[in-house]
């Protein structure tokens, strides 16, 4: 193959494999008919896979696939980023239409090995906090969690706006809604109580590319640093096969300055190169060329390479002993510090986690991917803010106001690609507690206002009911007789799943809330 | 030929002028308060109508908007039939093949061709109120029943026949599929719909007592046809869910029906007017209803009711399945006296066939 079709071969993988992943994830609505593991993109991710088995001292074994990833990092070193990455990807589209050249930040390349090496003395203390920066968690949390609930709004509201006064576009929309909905559109529409904050954060990784180009994979991306350490031993790297002119043209196009040319000759650092292929498409002379090579570590020119006949290679910058020092410091003091705050001493009360979740050393195996919140149907799972402490950022909670826990459905547990929410059998899974139902006398309908309600009662889904009803004769304050039943929550039986608190009909705050779990030993 | 910049400047003012015109018209409007608790429910005399009509008037986030976008659509296309001369106003038949006891009960009332024309349009509507169980568990219609009601609705000529529910909790989606009805359905011929939120329509509610308007599922208003084939159930909060409440479906907002549930279920049915009614009690459940999930709740009854008029065949169903009186159910107490239907069965004509 030509430089240039090499170049257009990266570009068309990038594309396929960015849109395979948005694939999977729209997939992801239509529940679990997928050939496909809808988590593929987790499962080989070495950074989450092997962070949350150190965190949960546990072999995981679906993400085990994670090490066909380590083994294609030590061939072919960060050529994840530049052909696969779907985050990559899309740095590499949104950009300024001028790169910048100039490596402005040297020292910022060594920012991304530190939070490497935090993300993982984190996890060995069993904290997985920082695997928010992970960009499949992160691409994939604004994804579910931000861009397609602002996507649903745009058609839901599109369709009802233009329905009844552009007739042409009414079977258009029909077939959207009977074929897309529920399986490429959410079943209904959700609200996220973060998705600001997510798409501000997506939005703040894209901008970053205006500073320079792929900021986030040169300086922060933890997952670009685990493939840069790789790099540095892979076979696969650019090297000038023969002596050049020293022009530069390389330089100016590399994507992460990985290329120095000086006086002495041209030089390639292998854990910032992300395979692009521009500088081979790009050179003038035809000199640089993407070889298999047995690594050399030592800092190669052009000029000594030939004498040598070794690759040109030089190593980037390594993490010194006081980085990795400090690091673990700063990942005890971290993580303790996260321990010393209240949601360590006693659970939040609106700690509602996906069913099983809770004792299952949820927070050392949660990857915060968001494949739980993207999949729930009634869009109840939400990443929390400080429900768990700092400590639980962005892992799923239940905000029973905005959803409900639905008793036919177990599909979180069967797209958690780390088993941190437990694949339960339907029957299984309906019997599991996650919070306990109370209602607030002062302002239940029936309890406060003599009128009849008990939606809640109805609603529940436990086969026998764990809201009883209690008939009472009441004579109203304006003095007319009336007839009400009194919902009682029987806490024995309350699931916790929270249809009662979505739907009741009291404005502001329901009237019936789910607490977290709370189970009392049997009465002797 | 307009210019880019030209065509982009005209869509910018189009489109300000609409929206600010809309912003002004909502402005305009009495801001929307909390949704308003009704009056206590106190008996209505059926002679105060009008001056019921008058006094309950509660301000509701619907009317703001019916009044604000969309001209309510006024009434339903499809309507029951009055009783055909010589044929019964309410058929019950006995027996355990649910197909067979289909077509018995629509022949009892004068035969499918009575209701449907060749080249109809039809929705049934079965109750499919929730994802979690299984036709055997009762708590969501026989599919053999509306698998037959289809096929009867085709051989006698319709164009298209649909089916669709909402139910409350799962997706529609799962729900088609657990209820065992999406596959009978599609085997036969007939087409399961999902019920999109931008397709329900602002409905005005005019002789409503309670129930002043709501959005309701435009199909069901356009329809030439509509069958309504909820199953026999107990219910928390009105005792029995049948034909009047079954259509709670097709409204979106249920939130502000529950609020005064009996008066309100009354006051739907005086715009959902489905042209034919089929009460499912091959299975009912009795007890810890509308979701069950316990067989020992499940009561075989291989009965079904069918009749035009709502309140006989819900009057009917809660003497036979439930041994409870019509007037205990206070929304078929008040469905007869606003004049929906009737329960005096003595002067009803009532046919009864086993097979």
């Amino acid at each position: 193959m030509t430089a240039t079709r090499w170049r257009r071969a990266r570009q068309i993988i990038q594309i396929i494999s960015t849109a395979f992943f948005f694939l999977l994830a729209f997939l992801t609505y239509r529940g679990l008919e997928s050939p496909i593991p809808l988590d593929l993109y987790f499962r080989i991710d070495p950074l989450a896979a092997f962070g949350a088995m150190i965190a949960s001292r546990a072999i995981i074994v679906a993400m085990l696939l994670a090490l066909a990833a380590v083994g294609f990092g030590f061939v072919f070193g960060r050529a994840w980023c530049g052909w696969l990455c779907p985050l990559g990807a899309l740095l590499d589209w949104i950009s300024p239409r001028a790169w910048h050249v100039a490596e402005a930040h040297k020292n910022w390349k060594i920012v991304k090995y530190v939070l490497l090496l935090v993300v993982f003395f984190a996890a060995w203390l069993g904290n997985l906090s920082l695997m928010v920066l992970d960009p499949i968690t992160l691409l994939n949390r604004t994804f579910s969690s931000a861009a397609m609930p602002t996507l649903n709004v745009i058609v839901v509201s599109g369709e009802t706006a233009l329905y009844p006064i552009v007739p042409p576009l009414q079977p258009l929309f029909d077939w959207i809604e009977q074929n897309w909905r529920g399986t490429i559109l959410p079943a209904q529409q959700t609200f996220y109580q973060l998705g600001w904050m997510l798409a501000l954060v997506f939005v703040g990784v894209v901008a970053l590319n205006w500073i320079v180009p792929r900021f986030w994979c040169r300086y922060l991306c933890p997952l670009g640093a685990v493939y840069a350490w790789q790099a540095k031993i892979s076979f696969l790297r650019p090297r000038a096969v023969k002596d050049c002119s020293h022009c530069a043209a390389c330089m100016r196009v590399c994507p992460t300055s990985a290329i120095a040319v000086t006086k002495d000759g041209f030089t390639v650092d292998p854990a910032e190169c992300v395979v692009c292929m521009d500088c081979v498409t790009e050179c003038p002379e035809s000199v640089i060329a993407i070889n298999f090579q047995i690594a050399d570590r030592r800092p190669q020119t052009a000029d000594n390479a030939k004498a040598s006949g070794q690759p040109s290679a030089v190593c980037g910058r390594v993490v010194s002993r006081r980085h990795f020092i400090g690091s673990a410091l700063a990942s005890i003091g971290a993580v303790a510090l996260f321990r010393s705050a209240p949601a360590a001493a006693r659970d939040d009360p609106w700690l509602i986690r996906p069913p099983g979740a809770r004792d299952n050393s949820f927070l050392a195996k949660c990857i915060r991917c968001a494949e739980c919140v993207k999949i729930c149907p009634t869009g109840v799972l939400q990443p929390s803010l400080f429900e768990s402490g700092l400590e639980g950022f962005w892992t799923p909670i239940l905000t029973t106001r905005l959803g409900y826990c639905d008793y036919s459905c177990n599909a979180c547990g069967q797209v958690c690609p780390t088993g941190a929410i437990p694949l339960l059998a339907l029957d299984e899974k309906r019997q599991r507690v996650i919070g306990t139902a109370y209602i607030d006398q002062n302002r239940c309908i029936p309890w406060a206002s003599y009128r009849p309600c008990v939606v809640c009662e109805e609603m529940c889904p436990v086969p026998d009911k764990a809201i009883k009803l209690e008939p009472v004769d009441l004579i109203s304050p304006d003095g007319k007789k009336v007839h009400v039943q009194r919902p009682r929550v029987v806490p024995d039986m309350c699931i916790g799943c929270g249809i009662c608190e979505y739907k009741c009909p009291l404005t502001a705050s329901a009237a019936i809330r789910v607490y977290a779990p709370m189970a009392l030993p049997p009465i002797m | 030929m307009l210019s880019r910049r030209e065509f982009i400047r005209r869509s910018i003012l189009y489109a300000l002028t609409i929206s600010g015109g809309n912003a002004l018209a909502g402005c305009s409007q009495p801001a929307p308060t909390a949704t308003q608790l009704p009056p206590t429910a106190t008996p209505f005399p059926p002679t105060a109508l009008a001056r019921a009509t008058a006094t309950l008037a509660p301000t509701t986030a619907a009317t703001r908007v019916a009044n604000a976008t969309v001209t309510p659509v006024p009434a339903m296309t499809a309507t029951p039939l009055a009783p055909i001369a010589g044929e019964p106003h309410l058929a019950v038949a006995h027996g355990t093949s649910p197909a067979a006891l289909t077509r018995a009960v629509v022949d009892a009332l004068g035969g499918i061709s009575k209701f449907v024309k060749a080249g109809n349009d039809v929705i049934i509507k079965p109750n499919m109120c929730n994802a979690q169980n299984g036709p055997e568990y009762a708590s969501t219609t026989n599919p053999e029943v509306v698998a037959e009601l289809v096929k009867m609705c085709l051989e006698a000529g319709a164009k298209r026949v649909r089916v669709m529910d909402s139910p409350f909790s799962g997706t529609a989606v799962i729900a088609y599929v657990k209820s065992g009805i999406r596959e009978a359905v599609e085997k036969v011929g007939g087409q399961m719909e999902l019920m999109a939120s931008n397709k329900h329509v602002p409905v005005d509610f005019p002789n409503g007592r309670s129930l002043k308007s709501g959005k309701v599922y435009q199909d069901i208003l356009k329809a030439d046809v509509v069958i309504n084939v909820p199953i026999a159930k107990h219910h928390g909060s009105a005792q029995l869910t049948l034909a009047m409440k079954g259509l709670m479906g097709v409204v979106q907002d249920r939130n502000s029906i529950h609020l005064a549930l009996d008066q309100r279920i009354a006051d739907l049915n005086t715009v959902i007017k489905p042209t034919l009614n089929i009460i499912d009690g091959v299975r009912v459940l009795m007890n810890h209803g509308p979701t069950g999930g316990n067989l020992r709740d499940v009561k075989m009854a291989n009965t079904l009711l069918a009749s035009c008029d709502p309140v006989a065949a819900d009057a009917y169903a809660t003497q036979l399945f439930f041994d409870k009186k019509p007037q205990d159910i206070d929304y078929i107490k008040i469905a007869a006296e606003m004049g929906l239907g009737r329960y005096d069965f003595s002067n009803l004509r009532i046919r009864e066939v086993t097979v």
